[in-house]
């Protein structure tokens, strides 16, 4: 077993891939412990008025700010293009994302731009002739907004959502909720499965039956309907119009994740469990009377976690990408406090504004890479040491 | 005779992370057409990689140099396309395991009819018959049921007959048969070898039978080549091999065959020590340091290869003499 | 006859996992909150309440009003929408898309698959191999609905190449049909091209080491008959199993993939069924969804028996 470790690590040190994958993997625990307090996560607060800022925005290297805000360098046409644009993000929220569009919780619009942001958006766009007022006020909102974006000094390097949260620092925010997701769902799922795949596979018999008869029921049925099935169940509001508060709906998510990986990682401990229980080395100790507590844990477990890690890792990246469907499909998080969440809230803009879905579509990529390649990494080794046996 | 195969300064090694393993070591061989020719050595000493490397059936991990001319052309020379229109018609090869050797997933008669259809341009009537006449003349039982068969549902003499049949379909000149019988029971591995004999002898087929088992040459072939370590260490026509052995290896080989007409209760005797490593390039006899009768001149200086006027020829300082 | 006991054993463990599963499922609609009572009548009195819950079955235990469930499925009732109207001609409707959906996901990834596995083996370690893994491991780990938002964007609006989302019957335009599928089917495609790519390319470079490919080639076969005739079958048999079990995940992500190009398959219905609480709907689709996942695991499995020899011998 020590030898065994020693080779993962050396397989994992030895390609690059396995090095980037690693440091990528590393950047967002530390996003993940640390993230909220780090003073770039304002997280809830907002910083513009319903105003789309581009990525690079005053990053000092991009052009200057007022380009970025958009519609505002010609301050005498700015009108009629912005009421277009609202528009269309407006029929486009409600066409393609199934998500009520509600204000972040706890969010404080900064005073300068207090009032109409959110408002102003979910109006019907017949309001437009009397905009002129509105257009003004607007204008002068804009122009305050350039002027404290300035004074604040805060570079938007991937910009900002409609609602005015700064992209960045949503998603190392969301870090910590997506992460902690998909290690806990995991841990727990692989723990449990671990534990009934083994024993399944050690005592055989009625046991092992009705184990792997639950495990092919679950089995049977989608991961992603499962998921979202029990999701929808467990918190749904009793009221259409009351909201479930995130952290229930984390713990749901989380139980109804591990409940599906269960199955899942469980069937490949048993698999792996039952190839190493016939091996001689097992049967000889059986044979000089070992009891079967000291055979489960020094001969079985330490031969199957290889196997239950390398597929861990890989169910780590699906169980993200399971989050983020969730929340597109409207059963997940639509707070914007996780990755998935980010995307599910924003995706009404996609057309008009792409970087408030792809930047968080490539880090959530750039994640599932990175485990699928130590998942993969850690199987390779496993391979070779099987060769070498 | 003309020549069929000639092997010119032949050498073929493998990249490996330890560095260039040397499977074989500059061979020089001539073949003559219609001759039947034993190449014999333990596991390890070159033989397989030595006829497949001639044949091309090199995997891309290995490097080729020298070079083997086949019927006059350099095969060396040749590209893959070209290198293929001479396998089946031209060369063949008989695999060491019938087990491994026909496809699991296949028809027999599939299999067997695949090369007549597309290298010899057939019609699948004309093939099928002639599919049925080939399994018939290895003497296998029922050819329309075999035909119709899985490998899998065939005993191992019975699947070395159909590898033979499908070696020998497309009429080859020169056949390769890589330990044939290696994985055979000893009463079956005695009917393929006849098989064998016969069928040469009927089609002026010239064979290369590479073995382990001196004693497979010994009936079946006019000229032996014994390799150690990737070197062509003797070589003379086979009764003569037997009557007058020169080299110590090809002593030791054959004194390690269980013989009947020793008194029981004596030990069988083997070589000691192990083959060379083949990463490295040692100075000296390669055998020297298993040889009994080694010397320190053994050990410093690589002998050449000798050729006694007989056309005898041997690697060795100090060759055993006839009456030994 | 030892075929059919055979025969008969599987599919008495088929039906088996198909009550497990529904029954699991009745069980979990059951714990959706609210009184569907009040759903169907807000104003309702005490009496009638229970009236509506004693003819929903929802009085009865898990137990009995799981077989009342499964008695009407059997009958051919798949049960109604609380709020009006039958399941089945919904059920009947959703099928095609969603089938069609999964078919040419699977068609698609197969015919790039094949190719690109047996020939990235074959080229084994050169950039062409290298290129092709890589390029696959990174797109497989876009997250699907990713990949299907910027496909619809990026190809379906701004190129305006295809229509970015909507869904047409094959019966009626069939050319505006397949222009539809194209964009869901290649995002949904993404993901199981790559993996048996993956598992293909493993395969055959074990094959291509075997002795009786060294034969074939020794018969003088062109690389690409061996390669297709001789290597890909007794290759091919973890790339089935895997594209079987894939099925399951492909209904799961054509879920997602339909409600984004708004295609009205059996996972938007379901998410309509969802939110809407409507669970006699809920339970009838997981209840066809299983059968589909079930029915495509043993169609396949015999299937491989049909491949690969090898199977029928250890079975027999």
């Amino acid at each position: 077993m020590q030898l065994t470790q020693e080779r993962e690590t050396v397989v994992l040190k030895n390609s690059l891939g396995g090095k980037i994958a690693l440091s990528w993997l590393g950047t967002i625990i530390f996003c993940a412990i640390f993230g909220p307090l780090l003073p770039i996560a304002g997280i809830g607060q907002t910083f513009n008025d319903g105003v789309q800022l581009k990525p690079f925005t005053n990053c000092g290297f991009m052009g200057p700010l007022a380009q970025s805000v958009s519609g505002t360098s010609d301050s005498e046409t700015s009108t009629q293009p912005q009421a277009d644009t609202s528009v269309v993000d407006e029929s486009a929220t409600q066409d393609t994302a199934p998500i009520d569009t509600e204000s972040l919780p706890g969010s404080t619009v900064a005073p300068a731009f207090d009032d109409d942001g959110f408002t102003e958006e979910t109006l019907p766009p017949d309001l437009s002739g009397e905009n002129s007022v509105d257009a003004e006020q607007q204008e002068r909102d804009r122009q305050e907004l350039i002027r404290s974006l300035q004074m604040s000094n805060r570079c938007f390097i991937f910009g900002t959502t409609t609602e005015g949260t700064d992209i960045f620092a949503a998603l190392i925010h969301g870090t910590r909720t997506s992460l902690s997701i998909s290690f806990l769902s995991v841990f727990f799922g692989g723990l449990i499965g671990c534990l009934l795949g083994i024993t399944a596979a050690y005592t055989r018999g009625w046991f092992d039956r009705i184990v792997f008869l639950v495990f092919n029921i679950i089995l049977s049925i989608p991961t992603l309907v499962l998921a979202f099935a029990l999701i929808a169940i467990f918190a749904t509001p009793l009221r259409p119009d009351d909201t479930v508060p995130d952290s229930t709906k984390i713990r749901v998510l989380i139980g109804s994740l591990v409940i599906i990986l269960i199955p899942q990682l469980g069937r490949i401990a048993r698999s792996a469990a039952l190839q190493w229980i016939n091996r001689d080395f097992v049967i000889a100790s059986r044979s000089i009377g070992s009891s079967h507590i000291s055979i489960l844990f020094k001969r079985i477990i330490p031969n199957v976690l290889p196997s239950i890690f390398a597929v861990g890792f890989l169910a780590l990246g699906a169980i993200i990408v399971i989050e983020g469907s969730l929340s597109l499909l409207g059963v997940g998080l639509n707070s914007g406090n996780s990755w998935g969440s980010l995307i599910a809230r924003n995706s009404g803009d996609f057309i008009d504004y792409p970087h408030v879905v792809y930047i968080p579509v490539i880090v959530i990529a750039f994640t599932v890479i990175s485990v699928n390649k130590i998942g993969d990494l850690i199987r390779q080794s496993l391979d070779n040491r099987e060769a070498k046996i | 005779m003309t020549d069929l195969l000639k092997l010119e300064d032949f050498r073929v090694s493998f990249s490996t992370p330890r560095g260039d393993l040397h499977a074989v070591r500059s061979v020089d061989l001539t073949i003559l057409k219609g001759e039947s020719v034993g190449i014999v050595g333990e596991s390890g000493s070159g033989k397989t990689v030595l006829s497949r490397a001639t044949m091309g059936l090199m995997p891309s991990t290995a490097t080729q140099t020298g070079s083997a001319f086949f019927n006059g052309t350099d095969l060396s020379t040749l590209s893959r396309d070209d290198l293929r229109s001479h396998w089946g018609t031209g060369m063949a090869m008989i695999f060491q395991d019938p087990l491994t050797s026909l496809n699991p997933v296949r028809r027999i008669g599939s299999q067997l009819t695949e090369g007549l259809t597309v290298r010899l341009g057939m019609g699948r009537e004309q093939a099928r018959s002639r599919a049925v006449e080939l399994l018939d003349r290895v003497r296998i039982p029922d050819p329309l049921v075999t035909m119709k068969k899985y490998p899998g549902e065939l005993s191992g003499g019975m699947r070395q007959r159909i590898v033979i049949a499908i070696a020998i379909a497309c009429t080859p000149e020169l056949l390769f048969a890589d330990e044939p019988t290696t994985a055979l029971d000893v009463t079956v591995q005695a009917q393929v070898l006849e098989l064998l004999t016969e069928l040469r002898a009927e089609r002026n087929m010239t064979m290369v039978l590479v073995t382990h088992d001196l004693g497979v040459v010994a009936g079946h072939t006019d000229r032996v080549v014994v390799m150690y370590a990737g070197q062509i260490v003797e070589t003379a026509p086979t009764k003569d091999l037997f009557r007058n052995m020169k080299m110590p290896y090809t002593e030791a080989l054959l004194k390690s065959i269980p013989r009947l007409d020793q008194p029981s209760g004596q030990r069988l005797q083997v070589i000691s020590g192990r083959l060379p490593d083949p990463t490295k390039t040692e100075p000296g006899c390669a055998f020297a340091p298993r040889c009994t009768y080694a010397t320190d001149k053994c050990r410093a200086e690589a002998p050449p290869l000798t050729t006694a006027p007989n056309g005898h020829q041997y690697r060795c300082f100090f060759p055993i003499t006839g009456a030994n | 006859m030892k075929k059919l006991i055979n025969i008969l054993t599987r599919l008495s463990r088929v039906a088996l996992i198909l009550m497990g599963a529904t029954f699991l499922v009745s069980i979990l609609v059951r714990q959706l909150p609210g009184d569907v009572a009040l759903l169907i009548n807000p104003v309702a009195s005490a009496a009638e309440r229970d009236a509506i819950r004693h003819e929903l079955g929802l009085d009865r235990n898990y137990f009995s009003a799981y077989l009342m469930w499964l008695s009407q499925i059997l009958r051919g009732d798949f049960g109604i929408f609380i709020f009006g109207g039958k399941v089945f001609p919904v059920i009947k409707s959703a099928i095609p898309a969603t089938l069609q959906l999964i078919f040419y996901t699977q068609i698609l990834a197969l015919v790039i698959a094949i190719p690109l596995g047996v020939l990235s083996a074959f080229k084994q370690g050169t950039r062409f191999d290298k290129l092709t893994s890589t390029s696959l491991f990174s797109l497989a780990s876009f997250p699907n609905f990713g990949i299907g938002l910027i496909l619809a964007v990026v190809v379906g609006a701004n190129l305006g190449i295809v229509p970015p989302s909507g869904y047409i019957r094959i019966t009626e335009d069939l050319s505006q049909h397949f222009k539809l599928m194209l964009l869901p089917v290649l995002t949904l495609a993404v993901g199981p091209i790559a993996t048996y790519t993956r598992l293909l390319r493993a395969e055959v470079i074990a094959t291509l080491r075997e002795d009786y490919v060294l034969l074939a080639k020794s018969k003088g076969i062109s690389d690409k008959r061996i390669l297709f005739r001789h290597v890909l079958r007794p290759s091919s048999t973890t790339l089935m199993t895997s594209a079987a079990l894939s099925m399951g995940n492909l209904i799961g992500g054509a879920l997602i993939i339909e409600i984004i190009f708004v295609i009205p398959g059996l996972g938007t219905q379901l998410a309509k069924a969802i939110g809407t609480r409507e669970f006699f709907a809920i339970q009838s689709y997981v209840a066809i969804i299983a059968v589909f996942f079930l029915i495509f695991n043993s169609v396949v499995d015999s299937l491989i028996n049909a491949v690969d020899p090898r199977t029928r011998n250890r079975r027999a």
